[in-house]
């Protein structure tokens, strides 16, 4: 995807759209509020309100302040992040699945031969070792509970 | 002073506690060798293996690892003209013609020369300067800590990028993110969106290693990554002056790296001014000040001690604000903030009156971890030799299965890793539109503190916001920063104008 105009204006009224989003529909919606007429020191929602009203006030200075006729391309997202984020997806989906082992010794190979790399002999220790490696550093050592997947709950 | 001195010995100087300490700069070194990884991402990565130690070796390994980091990317600098941390950028700039000329072992020594007698010295400083300046801190109330969170928040904005407004806009993301969670006055949800998980809030890990690691592997995939880094091969002369430094050389050097430690503690200790400023500005004032200027950029043994010194001087100083003040100079320290307070400890002026003798430790800490720097930094050369062979290809896969088990490991959390992804994008995104990253996690960090702060202040006065300018400190705060804001704005100003007369 590329954008191919001023992007600061963009992202400027994105980020505007959505101070005003949170200033009038998300923080009413989702911060609680204390029964009663209470001072600003007393409302949870003071900060948020705050700090929407400041976001706002800085977007509009990030749109205006960009000049127009100047124009910038951004490429984002590429076919190779979105890869490398689907894999990371991907990761964590079926580490909730089968649990972080598996899931590790099947992603690693996976994720290293996108990445490019190509000696066998490198590949194949690492892809065994390092899973089994920290699999047993965290689980046994620092005896973090790690996930064991739907399938073994 | 000395009885504290004393204890701090005592806590600090036990056989595990060395090995910790030497560990994290040993892993420091190696990880600020490897251009692409960041001292902060190794942090990021150790700070979960510290959940299980005591404090003590906990911290004395993070230092370790923040001064190994600084040392490490002098490395990669020097041999393969790449800094291994933004801070070893001014590193390069004759360190790396040095290493074309054969000197690279001369290069690499006074580099480790310069970096461990100005951290040395400016560890000294922060332990004379750091308590008076907590007991002025002590004097702090509300109204005053909240300007001081506002004056760094707006420095740390105005250094981190070439836009004042997109550092503040960070900023402003950083502290909406930190109010995600349970109000810290009333303990009513906010931003939970129905999720249990939200109610415990944003941690700072996942953040961390989102915004830091992941997003800076989503930038690099985008071109196919080569397998192998482009080493140029060094050429290591025969000639024995080439590869060491004689103390006639080392005392041309000594007035560079005095400078660069009076910079660093002076700069260091300004919430945001960091050691790539620092490092430059003493190469630059170096290279002013030598009788041969023309030499700097071509392998001047000066500029390299310059340079280093900058950018080492700099450890020291910016743990003065995080001990006596509680904020966070750069990242780095927002971390360790962060690390702290897991470990149940408040960094701020009751620090030295609650957990003085953790101080003391600490500062003891500094020192072993200078001396490790030193002693490691003569073996590091050849192992950073191999470990620069590791191509990226291997390399990212395998940072970001340490960063998928890192950041489950802090809480044991899935939720923690879906975070990391979504900063991970997030900082992806902040990145392609530059948009400075450490504006938003300092502010994360300090957000609380500047709440609470307000909302106490608020309290007190009954709603006014005249205590903010009624007292003196809080007003000589909220009085820099506007100045500050002011002339940033019209430097901005001044070169817009400029640069459209240019076109026109």
């Amino acid at each position: 995807m590329k954008i191919n105009m001023t992007y600061d204006r963009i992202i400027g009224l994105v980020l505007l759209a959505f101070s005003l989003a949170l200033l009038f529909w998300i923080i009413p919606r989702e911060v609680e509020m204390v029964e009663g007429n209470v001072g600003p020191g007393m409302n949870p929602a003071f900060m948020p309100q705050c700090i929407a009203f400041l976001l706002g006030i800085l977007t509009i200075l990030v749109i205006l302040t960009r000049a127009p006729h100047e124009e910038e391309t951004v490429r984002l997202f590429p076919r190779r992040t979105v890869i490398t984020i689907a894999f990371f997806v991907g990761y964590i989906i079926v580490t909730s699945m089968v649990g972080y082992l598996p899931a590790s010794l099947a992603i690693l190979p996976a994720y290293l031969w996108f990445f490019g790399a190509r000696k066998w002999k490198v590949v194949v220790p690492l892809s065994i070792g390092l899973p089994i490696l920290l699999y047993l550093f965290f689980a046994k050592v620092m005896l973090v509970i790690l996930p064991t997947g739907v399938f073994m709950d | 002073m000395l009885e504290q001195f004393l204890v701090g010995m005592q806590l600090m100087l036990t056989w595990q506690n060395i090995l910790f300490a030497l560990g994290g700069v040993t892993i420091g070194i190696l990880v600020g060798a490897i251009p692409g990884l960041t001292v902060t991402m190794a942090i990021a990565i150790i700070v979960p293996i510290t959940f299980k130690m005591n404090a003590i070796p906990a911290v004395a390994m993070l230092l370790g690892v923040y001064k190994g980091g600084m040392y490490g990317g002098s490395i990669s600098a020097i041999l393969v003209n790449t800094p291994g941390t933004p801070a070893a950028s001014a590193t390069v700039l004759d360190g790396y013609p040095m290493a074309q000329k054969g000197q690279a072992i001369k290069a690499l020594k006074i580099s480790k020369y310069s970096s461990v007698m100005a951290d040395t010295i400016t560890d000294i400083v922060l332990i004379f300067v750091a308590p008076p300046l907590a007991a002025i801190a002590l004097k702090f109330g509300p109204p005053e800590v909240f300007s001081l969170v506002v004056f760094a928040l707006t420095i740390i904005a105005a250094v981190s990028g070439q836009s004042l407004l997109k550092g503040l806009v960070g900023a402003t993301l950083g502290l909406l993110f930190a109010t995600v969670g349970m109000d810290p006055v009333t303990g009513l949800s906010r931003f939970s969106f129905g999720y249990v998980d939200m109610l415990k809030g944003i941690g700072l890990i996942p953040m961390l290693i989102g915004l830091f690691a992941i997003s800076e592997i989503l930038v690099k995939v985008e071109n196919k990554i080569a397998d192998g880094l482009d080493m140029t091969v060094f050429r290591q002369s025969d000639r024995p002056e080439d590869n060491r430094v004689s103390w006639v050389e080392f005392k041309g050097c000594l007035k560079s790296i005095f400078r660069g430690a009076a910079l660093g503690t002076g700069l260091g200790a300004i919430p945001g001014l960091g050691s790539t400023i620092t490092a430059f500005l003493n190469y630059g004032m170096a290279k002013r000040a030598s009788k041969h200027p023309e030499r700097f950029g071509q392998g001047e043994l000066e500029g390299v001690a310059a340079a280093e010194a900058g950018n080492s001087a700099v450890v020291g100083a910016t743990l003065i604000p995080l001990l006596s003040m509680g904020i966070p100079g750069d990242i780095v320290t927002a971390v360790l903030l962060g690390a702290f307070m897991i470990q149940g400890i408040a960094p701020g002026p009751t620090m030295f009156t609650d957990n003085i003798d953790i101080i003391y430790a600490l500062f003891i800490g500094l020192m072993v971890c200078n001396v490790g720097n030193f002693v490691i930094g003569t073996f590091s050369i050849k192992a950073a030799k191999n470990v620069l062979r590791v191509p990226n290809t291997i390399l990212y896969p395998v940072i970001l299965m340490l960063c998928f088990i890192g950041t489950y490991a802090v809480d044991n959390s899935m939720f923690d890793v879906q975070a990391m992804f979504f900063f991970g994008v997030l900082g992806y995104l902040m990145r392609k539109f530059n948009f400075p990253l450490a504006p938003l996690l300092i502010a994360f960090v300090l957000g609380p503190m500047m709440e609470n702060a307000l909302r106490q202040a608020l309290i007190l006065s009954d709603g006014s916001l005249t205590i903010f300018f009624t007292r003196p400190i809080s007003l000589g705060f909220l009085l820099i920063t506007t100045v500050t804001v002011i002339i940033i704005t019209i430097k901005l100003i001044r070169h817009q104008i400029t640069e459209r007369r240019s076109k026109t």
